[in-house]
């Protein structure tokens, strides 16, 4: 059996420390990334090693694969971690980390590739038997055709790309005469985000919730699950608050799902961490979306029920050892929430700002966690992804923890750019979230509840004297010298 | 003495006056309230009013408290630096991108909400939508065009301004 003694982290951000955390956990050093213009972010300098990438477009830097197995190369490096997003799941990676004797910390290459054409994961799971959603998944690309498949489907629709992924070239069309132009826009922003502007249609389910199982396999041919998330909070069709356990399923329903994603991985013969995500209908029917054939932006709130930590696990696995438990072994605890921290504008559409984080703050709670790949003082630009960072709290249950993740989020104000924490207070306080009744739409449905509020008299008597107690300076830094606070006014007003 | 801040971009006026101890009396529309401060690190602050203790933090511009993240600005010194401003910033373009497509031209009457102008930005498409009614007067940017953050994209005549 292997034992890794150094490993590259190719990510960034909140992602690359994470990982950094364990391997530093299991006494393995951490080679680390950065660009010029990351040089002051917290990743830069966590792990044993910092690698200057220099700068340049992402083709240069993190995305550049013949670089990154260079670097490999160079420092001597075991294996690789991926993290999500950027080279996680392209293939080319693998293999080229494979020639080059670097262990890859994911799935085989067969894997990765199957699913990440949804093309061909459709037709592996609809051999094995897994329900999928009626939809046209050809290579008939005309739009008079696709606006015949649509019919025969029947409306409302869904447009995705076929290279697709987190939201990018995806609409809905309600009826015939908004599919063309829908469908060209789809087509576009595909061709930009992609490089391909392939799509396919599928029936769009009305009340729908997102639900995905954890799954992790070893090489012994050994095939769990950790139980599911429910994910269905999202907009721009990007999650912003994931639970685990979801309040939508009764446990008979809860294993059927789960016992489906093992189904899966051992159909895949799979290996290492992946996510086997489900569309749920109201009346319980569920249907097979996609697996990630990577560790998720969410996996905490897994780590969080089930006591575990998977990215421990993903290094095992890929060191060869054989995972000491059995299914059984794996439970559901208590609930646990996670929200996205996003640099956007709720109320101008959630598009991402840009700007200085001044301030991110402190936790007053038992156990929060946060995994941030900022701190105060940094700066948030158009370069990378809006995310800035993920508050993950656990509780008893379900109401102990949202009424916790909303006071956590009252400690991390992330203050100095346009953020969404105000609005994700917002969704934890509505009612219809409180009672578990969480479709997809529900950003949507709810959009009118979802605004921001005009200040009460008894936040702006706070907001005055918070400002006039801080002071009118501009710079808070630690060793500042010159506030004028309303006391010093005021005294100086008496003197006078 | 009497002060004014702009919260929200909304003018609110007040007066403090000294209190008992390290008590500051503020009052905001007749109503008074008493105000201390507990405790005080860096951005952070813990202040009591009326006997309850709020949790605070700043930044130069901006206030988190409970709920709310909030601007908060004395419009002395914002005099200073604004008038480059729009007074329609909202639909300019809040971060760089492509102008993608229009979907209102010169001459047209827009409705608060209506979508204007669809933009490209970090790979994504948004649309920026008028924050009020009015008549559009012009489009500043052609279909295509690179645009830089904070730009103008579009003049709107605000209805019933004459």
């Amino acid at each position: 059996m292997k034992k890794f003694k150094r490993v590259l982290i190719a990510n960034r951000g909140e992602i690359a420390i994470r990982v950094a955390k364990t391997l530093r956990e299991l006494d393995i050093e951490s080679v680390m990334l950065f660009t010029d213009e990351e040089k002051d972010l917290p990743h830069a300098s966590f792990g044993d090693i910092s690698i200057n990438l220099g700068s340049g477009p992402l083709s240069d830097t993190y995305l550049n694969i013949s670089k990154l197995v260079e670097l490999c190369k160079e420092h001597k490096v075991d294996a690789v971690h991926p993290g999500y997003g950027f080279l996680s799941e392209r293939a080319p990676f693998a293999k080229a980390l494979k020639e080059a004797g670097v262990e890859l910390i994911g799935p085989p290459t067969a894997a990765m590739e199957a699913m990440g054409d949804k093309k061909t994961s459709k037709e592996i799971m609809e051999k094995a038997g897994i329900p999928l959603i009626p939809g046209y998944h050809g290579d008939n690309q005309e739009s008079d055709f696709l606006a015949k498949e649509a019919v025969k489907i029947g409306f409302p629709i869904l447009i995705k790309a076929s290279a697709g992924g987190g939201g990018k070239g995806m609409r809905i069309v309600e009826k015939d005469s908004e599919f063309q132009e829908a469908l060209e826009s789809a087509k576009r922003e595909a061709m930009n985000a992609f490089g391909d502007d392939k799509v396919l249609i599928e029936k769009y389910i009305t009340d729908p919730r997102h639900i995905e199982v954890q799954v992790m396999s070893d090489t012994h041919g050994q095939h769990f699950h950790f139980w599911e998330r429910e994910c269905s909070i999202q907009r721009r069709y990007q999650k912003i608050v994931e639970e685990s356990p979801s309040p939508a399923l009764s446990q008979s329903l809860r294993e059927e799902i789960c016992q489906t994603a093992v189904k899966i991985s051992e159909t895949m013969n799979y290996v290492g961490a992946g996510t086997v995500e489900f569309i749920l209908d109201k009346d319980g029917s569920f249907y097979f979306l996609e697996m990630n054939t990577r560790l998720q932006v969410e996996h905490p709130i897994t780590e969080m029920v089930t006591g575990s930590d998977l990215v421990q696990l993903q290094i095992r696995v890929a060191q060869g050892e054989k995972l000491p438990f059995t299914q059984s072994e794996i439970h559901q605890n208590g609930h646990a929430i996670e929200v996205r921290i996003y640099a956007e504008n709720p109320d101008q559409d959630f598009m991402p700002s840009i700007g200085t984080i001044d301030v991110v703050g402190e936790s007053r709670l038992l156990g929060v966690r946060l995994d941030s790949g900022y701190k105060a003082g940094n700066e948030v630009t158009t370069s990378f992804d809006p995310m800035i960072a993920k508050l993950i709290v656990w509780s008893t249950g379900r109401t102990e923890a949202i009424n916790k993740m909303d006071k956590a989020l009252s400690d991390y104000p992330f203050l100095g750019l346009t953020t969404n924490r105000d609005y994700l207070k917002r969704i934890l306080k509505h009612e219809t979230f409180r009672e578990g009744v969480t479709f997809t739409h529900f950003v949507k449905t709810y959009a009118d509840d979802l605004k921001a509020r005009s200040l009460s008299r008894e936040e702006v008597i706070q907001a005055i004297l918070a400002y006039e107690f801080m002071g009118t300076t501009t710079k808070l830094a630690e060793n500042e010298a010159h506030v004028t606070t309303a006391w010093d006014q005021l005294s100086g007003f008496r003197l006078n | 003495m009497e002060k004014e801040l702009l919260i929200n971009d909304e003018s609110i006026r007040y007066t403090l006056e000294k209190g008992q101890g390290d008590e500051i009396l503020l009052t905001v529309d007749g109503l008074t309230f008493k105000g201390r401060l507990l405790e005080r690190e860096n951005a952070r602050s813990v202040i009591q009013i009326d006997g309850k203790n709020i949790q605070a933090w700043k930044s130069k511009n901006h206030i988190s408290i409970g709920d709310q993240s909030l601007k908060i600005e004395n419009p002395r010194e914002q005099r200073k630096t604004k008038g480059k401003k729009s007074a329609n910033h909202e639909m300019s373009s809040p971060m760089p991108g492509k102008i993608l497509k229009h979907l209102v031209k010169e001459g047209d009457t827009v409705t608060t909400g209506q979508g204007l102008i669809v933009m490209e930005a970090m790979k994504m498409e948004h649309t920026i939508k008028a924050s009020f009614d009015g008549l559009v007067t012009k489009v500043l940017f052609q279909e295509g065009e690179l645009v830089g953050a904070g730009v103008d994209l579009i003049d709107i005549e605000k209805s019933g301004e004459v």
